[in-house]
């Protein structure tokens, strides 16, 4: 008897294990097959929206004949009939105002794709933008950090944008990458792009206990973490100035004697946040060694012309898989050039 | 108390199951999508090489290695048109064992398509597959292609150290039958139909590899992608190049005129067969180009007959 209701108990427990097995082993079927030992993360809080999709969303007025519940009468007009232009703002041109309308302005439909890049960096410094990894414009961000970027001409299909910025001292903030697909005779909007901030230090080794600057550049007024990582992180919050300088002496007592390494990021007003700056090394050691000058070349910069674009792209492509490449090219001293240097160079492309 | 114990136990076992299916989940996955799964003999048919990330996790290389039937399946195009990567070679097609490569980066990374993007931004390649004509089917019933991902298929990391990321493969499986249709179906023309685009206007470079010059050129052709590119080296300027003059070229391409006294001319043609055409002036100028030019021969000449006119006519006067 026991037996027997011990067995009914078991077939509910059973079922659910059956059900856990089939999802579990679904995955387990899929699992993973190459274990890595690092993740690479980003964070961003940006938010697109297509103008042409018959949808109102933020930063459109209106979308086709979505109004988003606005008439001419809620605009202050007497009557009428409100419109919305292909470029989704308001066309009030059929809203009666006293005396009545007049006609409107045919615009004709877009036959090309648009995207308006808005979002914030480093005041006054240059923000360029690359088209399928190569630079297509640049813009200066104005004293506040805000910029905007408004790339037409372009057809349907996906394309994939990134945007980086220089700080005061020549140093280039990471690649902020986005994939993208547009369609002719619609506005795409990427709001609330925020480029991540600039990181270095005064010091290439320092004495331990003795203080290490971490400094660079964001946002005015913007809240930046750092973040110094050697198996444990340390997390130390400061704020950028008005120009966006951040600068943080931060105290090695704690430190182990090694490597180690700094990245920040920033956000303002906790409104948005910005993704991982490029990590900084320096050793904590015996003595003060301090980086003389700021090098802005960087690895993977093969042609020496202080950027890492298609031309060092192809320069390592002529040595995929050929035997005896130089250890230049052979960025990882694998004595092969494969995906891992191609991966390499894809961190470090300028464009 | 002992029956308590034993569920307790498979409680926590279930549990402990569950919790490592959920971490099996994180990882990038590569798939493979076709929009139908069943096909006849000599059908042409599209599938999608697409990727997808685990929250947070940002990519930026990829290498995979597909393997298809050869028995049932054949490849008649692999298609870059829209894809997110920037390829390292072109893909690499293994008719008799069945095997297609790629491999490509994305400069400054992956991380999945950007909140309200709602196109079809994380395709890698497309590959253009036909069901063989001779295959037969044995008693009328159906015959199943499965077309997946190699091991040696990998995804690494954005993180300046090439690290290999977590990675999940889904390949597919195509049915065929034979008969109940006829028309051959062919989603390869249809997409070929449509474009009607020349490739985007590109920027080439000249660049020297172990002291030697070399042209080195990518375009995008958001449509059907790109098929191939030629190149012409001239010392002269031309308003017309004949087909044979043409040279297949791929990047980098070794330059026969080492001087850089020519013009070069790169076109690229997508695969509708829709061109794009760049030209780089030369690089250098100089007395050897001077004496290439007719104008200069003109000039030449002309002062020269003056020159003879004059002071034959003066001879004639003193």
């Amino acid at each position: 008897m026991i037996w027997r209701q011990r067995r009914k108990m078991r077939y509910p427990v059973l079922i659910l294990l059956i059900i856990i097995g089939v999802i579990g082993g679904g995955e387990l079927f899929d699992a993973p097959s190459v274990f890595g030992t690092n993740t690479a993360q980003i964070t961003a809080t940006v938010k697109v929206s297509v103008c042409g999709n018959g949808v109102k969303e933020g930063g459109e007025q209106c979308d086709n004949t979505d109004l988003g519940g606005s008439d001419c009468i809620s605009l202050g007009y007497n009557g009428g009939t409100l419109g919305c232009n292909t470029d989704c703002t308001f066309d009030t041109s059929s809203c009666l105002s006293g005396g009545g309308g007049g006609g409107g302005t045919y615009v004709p439909p877009a036959t090309t794709a648009q995207v308006i890049f808005k979002g914030l960096a480093f005041p006054g410094r240059t923000v360029t933008l690359l088209k399928d990894a190569q630079v297509v414009t640049a813009t200066i961000a104005s004293s506040d950090g805000s910029f905007q970027i408004d790339l037409s001409n372009l057809s349907t299909g996906t394309y994939i944008f990134s945007l980086y910025s220089e700080d005061y001292k020549g140093n280039r903030s990471s690649l902020l990458t986005f994939p993208l697909t547009v369609s002719s005779g619609t506005t795409t909007r990427l709001d609330n792009i925020f480029i991540a901030p600039t990181i270095t230090t005064d010091k290439v080794e320092v004495k331990k206990g003795d203080d290490i600057t971490i400094f660079g550049q964001s946002a005015p007024y913007a809240d930046v973490i750092i973040s110094v990582s050697s198996g444990e992180n340390f997390f130390v919050k400061t704020s950028s100035d008005k120009s966006g300088v951040y600068v943080y002496h931060y105290n090695t007592s704690f430190l182990d004697y090694g490597c180690h390494y700094a990245k920040s990021k920033a956000s303002l007003e906790g409104r948005i946040v910005s993704s991982y700056s490029k990590s900084v090394s320096f050793k904590v050691g015996m003595s003060n060694r301090s980086r003389e000058v700021v090098s802005t070349s960087v690895k993977a910069d093969f042609n020496s012309d202080n950027r890492v674009n298609l031309i060092d792209f192809s320069i390592a492509a002529y040595w995929y898989k050929r035997p005896s490449p130089p250890s230049q090219i052979d960025l990882n001293g694998d004595h092969k050039v494969d995906l891992v240097d191609f991966s390499i160079i894809a961190y470090y492309w300028t464009g | 108390m002992n029956f308590y114990k034993k569920k307790i136990l498979l409680v926590t076992l279930c549990l402990f199951f569950l919790l490592g299916a959920t971490c099996y989940v994180e990882g990038a996955t590569l798939y493979l999508a076709s929009e139908h799964n069943v096909f006849h003999p000599g059908d042409i048919f599209v599938v999608s090489v697409k990727i997808d990330t685990a929250q947070g996790e940002n990519i930026n290389a990829i290498e995979a290695y597909i393997k298809f039937p050869p028995s049932l399946l054949k490849v008649i195009d692999v298609s870059s048109g829209s894809s997110i990567l920037t390829s390292i070679i072109s893909p690499q097609i293994d008719k008799e064992k069945g095997i297609i490569s790629f491999a490509g980066i994305i400069p400054g990374g992956y991380s999945g398509p950007v909140l309200g993007d709602l196109g079809e931004s994380n395709l890698l390649e497309k590959i253009i597959f036909q069901v063989r004509s001779d295959v037969k089917s044995v008693n009328k019933r159906k015959k199943s292609a499965l077309v997946t991902f190699l091991d040696n298929s990998q995804i690494l990391l954005n993180d300046g150290k090439g690290t290999a990321a977590l990675l999940k493969k889904k390949g597919i499986v195509v049915d065929i039958i034979e008969g109940g249709k006829k028309s051959l179906r062919n989603e390869w023309k249809e997409e070929l139909q449509k474009d009607t685009l020349p490739p985007e206007d590109f920027r080439p470079y000249i660049t020297k590899i172990k002291n030697l010059y070399y042209l080195v050129f990518v375009a995008q052709d958001k449509q059907s992608g790109i098929d191939y590119y030629q190149v012409f080296e001239s010392r002269r300027p031309q308003t017309k190049i004949e087909l044979s003059q043409w040279m297949r070229a791929q990047s980098p391409y070794f330059l026969r005129d080492q001087s850089l006294r020519s013009y070069i001319y790169i076109q690229a043609v997508d695969k509708a067969g829709n061109k794009r055409l760049v030209t780089l002036e030369p690089q250098r100028q100089g007395h050897i180009i001077l004496y290439e030019n007719y104008i200069i021969w003109v000039i030449i000449l002309f002062g020269l007959i003056v020159t003879y006119l004059s002071r034959r006519y003066l001879w004639k006067r003193y």
